[in-house]
C-alpha cells in the first residue's frame, strides 16, 4: 500500500492538474491541502473505509474549495435536517473530528453543512464497499 | 433519437432539473441515491449522454472525476444556469453547480445545448 504522506502528495498533483484550465491550484492552496489531505487519509483509516484513486480525487476537489472557504470565512448555508439522517451519528461525530482537527488551529468553526459534506463522502466510500463485498 | 442529460446530485435530488431538461426537449437520466454526482461520467458514457450535470457542496468533485476518467471539458464551481449556458456554448460537457436544483437552471442549459447541436449539425 502506497504511504499515506506519498499518497496524499500524489493526489494534489492529480488534482493539480485536472482543475489547471479551471481554477488553478495556488501555492496557498497547497499549503492547505497539505496539511488537510494527511488529515482525511488518516481518518479514514481510523474509519476502516476504503478510498480508491477516484474518490479520493473527489475528495481533494472538495478539499481545495473547502480550505479557500475556511481561508475566506465563508459559511455555506444549512442544509435540509432530514439530509442528517443519512448519515449514522457516530459517522458525523467522526467528519466533526475531522474538520475540526483542521480547523480549530484556524479558528474557525465551520458550519454542520461542512461535515455533513465530508461524511457524505465517506458514506459514498462506505456504500460501494457494501455493494462490492 | 433523443438528446440524453444525465443528472446526479450529491443528495440524491436533481428531479427539478430533470423536470427543466424534460420541458426544454431532451431526455433526463436522473442517476438515483445520494452520491449519484460521482456517477455522471460513467452513465454518460453507458447513456450516450451529450451532457452531464453534477451538483455538491463544492461544485465540483463528480465534474472532476469525470474529468479524469473519461477527458470531459468540464466547467465547475457554477452557481447560476446563467454560468451553466456560457459553459455550454463554450462546448463544455459536463457541468458542476452547488446545490440549485431548479427547474430553470435544466430548461436554460437544455435549451443551450439543443442550439449548440443544432449549429453544428
Amino acid at each position: 500500500m502506497t504511504p499515506a504522506p506519498r499518497r496524499a502528495a500524489e493526489v494534489l498533483e492529480r488534482l493539480a492538474a485536472n482543475v489547471a484550465d479551471t481554477t488553478p491550484v495556488g501555492a496557498q492552496d497547497r499549503a492547505e491541502l497539505d496539511e488537510l489531505l494527511p488529515l482525511i487519509l488518516s481518518h479514514a483509516r481510523q474509519e476502516e473505509v476504503r478510498l480508491d484513486d477516484e474518490r479520493l480525487l473527489a475528495l481533494a476537489v472538495h478539499s481545495l474549495a473547502f480550505v479557500r472557504r475556511v481561508r475566506d470565512r465563508e459559511s455555506l448555508p444549512e442544509l435540509d435536517g432530514l439530509l442528517y439522517e443519512e448519515v449514522p451519528s457516530a459517522r458525523l461525530t467522526a467528519a466533526r473530528r475531522l474538520v475540526d482537527a483542521y480547523c480549530a488551529p484556524r479558528s474557525f468553526t465551520p458550519p454542520d453543512s461542512e461535515v455533513l459534506l465530508f461524511a457524505l463522502h465517506f458514506e459514498v466510500a462506505h456504500a460501494s464497499a457494501s455493494e462490492t463485498h | 433519437m433523443s438528446v440524453k442529460i444525465v443528472i446526479g446530485h450529491r443528495l440524491g435530488k436533481g428531479q427539478a432539473v430533470a423536470d427543466g431538461v424534460r420541458a426544454a426537449g431532451a431526455e433526463p437520466v436522473l442517476i438515483p441515491g445520494p452520491g449519484a454526482d460521482m456517477k455522471v461520467g460513467d452513465v454518460m458514457a453507458a447513456e450516450g449522454a451529450a451532457l452531464g450535470i453534477s451538483f455538491c457542496g463544492s461544485g465540483g468533485a463528480g465534474a472532476v472525476t469525470a474529468k479524469a476518467k473519461y477527458g470531459h471539458d468540464i466547467e465547475f464551481g457554477m452557481r447560476t444556469a446563467q454560468a451553466g449556458v456560457t459553459a455550454v456554448e463554450q462546448g463544455r460537457t459536463v457541468l458542476g453547480f452547488g446545490f440549485l436544483d431548479s427547474e430553470e437552471l435544466g430548461y436554460a442549459v437544455t435549451e443551450a445545448l439543443l442550439r449548440k447541436l443544432g449549429e453544428s449539425a
